[in-house]
């Protein structure tokens, strides 16, 4: 589209005022402001568009161990980096011996798993903020939040000089206070 | 466009990363107010038959922008699914017309006696000639390009215009034959 310079040995050449003419169309026109949401309710409906605002909003009672479990999960992240740099550092002779002896690769990999896992089941309850109230998301969260104190426990046990894991550990006991205690808890165990 | 405001590019992205609405509706905001009047005049001046086609252009591109290498401006590529869709109602309109015996010929012009604006007369033209005029004398393309486009020859391109600025004169002003 690049004018029409090339086309200027036209038979029938526009005359100044018809160039005018048609240079003084409107080149814009704003449709109808329903067209628009027809199109995204249409794009919508075949899976082209997802509504990408608002965002689910976390009631701010879950917001604080959501911020813990992140913390956790960082934590998590970091000793799997540690695990890794310490193997990469052995000669290979050792990383079998350590391997064959408590099988440390494979359970590294089964944290890695039981983790990511952990957090996409936390990201289909927090799907479910906007719909449901707090109450109905109780026992997830105190699911969540048994599991997190769980590992924290368990990494801190792996890493006593980690001032991370200390800190999500005194956060999370913190918030284990008499109200959060086992007497009010709902979650079955298996 | 202000140097602020994300290309088409980047908001293209957005919508085929993660269907981002807000990156559509910007898109659309940016690119429908030049498609609308065309689409309009395609059509000769049906605002009904526009709007389902700009619907069926936006569905369309948002399907494609996968596959859409950015050889061209956003907006030409834009332009170039609304013509086809365009096109295709008006292919299909012409075989019922057929199907019926019925002349083909545009919208039924007022009388010669009432001076036509220019948009008006256009919407009066038969289809082919009003295509070929739209996208020459008021997108400007070339015949090089509208052959390209319509998959005709330069010749037929040049004889279109030829045929539609002849009607239009007629319509515009019967006694000089000149707009």
């Amino acid at each position: 589209m690049n004018g029409n310079d090339h086309d200027r040995h036209d038979v029938d050449e526009l005359t100044a005022r018809e160039q005018e003419a048609f240079a003084a169309l409107p080149r814009e026109r704003v449709p109808p402001a329903e067209l628009e949401e027809r199109v995204v309710g249409t794009l919508r409906r075949e899976g082209l568009l997802s509504p990408g605002l608002p965002r689910p909003r976390v009631a701010p009672g879950i917001r604080g161990w959501l911020v813990a479990a992140a913390a956790a999960c960082l934590a998590l992240f970091a000793s799997g980096v540690a695990t890794g740099q310490w193997m990469a550092a052995r000669s290979t002779a050792e990383v079998v011996s350590a391997v064959m002896d408590g099988d440390a690769l494979s359970r590294a990999l089964q944290v890695q798993q039981a983790g990511s896992e952990y957090v996409r089941a936390l990201a289909r309850l927090g799907d479910l903020a906007d719909e449901l109230g707090t109450e109905d998301l109780a026992p997830g969260r105190e699911a969540a939040q048994a599991a997190l104190h769980a590992a924290a426990l368990e990494i801190g046990r792996l890493a006593p000089d980690d001032q991370t894991i200390q800190l999500v550990l005194a956060v999370l006991e913190e918030r284990r206070g008499p109200a959060d205690g086992g007497a009010d808890r709902t979650t079955v165990w298996y | 466009m202000a140097v602020h405001e994300p290309s088409d590019r980047t908001l293209a992205g957005a919508v085929i990363g993660r269907g981002d609405e807000p990156s559509f509706r910007a898109l659309y905001r940016r690119h429908t107010p030049s498609l609308y009047p065309f689409v309009l005049r395609v059509m000769g001046g049906s605002e009904a038959d526009a709007e389902d086609i700009i619907q069926d252009t936006w569905v369309r591109a948002v399907r494609g922008l996968p596959r859409f290498r950015w050889e061209s401006s956003f907006r030409t590529w834009l332009l170039g699914i609304g013509l086809n869709r365009a096109r295709e109602v008006l292919r299909r309109r012409t075989r019922r017309r057929q199907d019926a015996e019925l002349p083909d010929v545009g919208t039924d012009p007022p009388p010669l006696a009432d001076r036509m604006d220019l948009e008006r007369a256009i919407a009066c033209l038969p289809e082919g000639y009003r295509t070929v005029l739209v996208l020459h004398d008021v997108e400007g393309f070339t015949h090089p390009e509208i052959s390209d486009r319509l998959d005709i020859a330069v010749g037929t391109s040049r004889s279109q215009l030829h045929h539609a600025r002849r009607a239009l004169r007629t319509m515009l002003d019967p006694a000089e034959e000149t707009v």
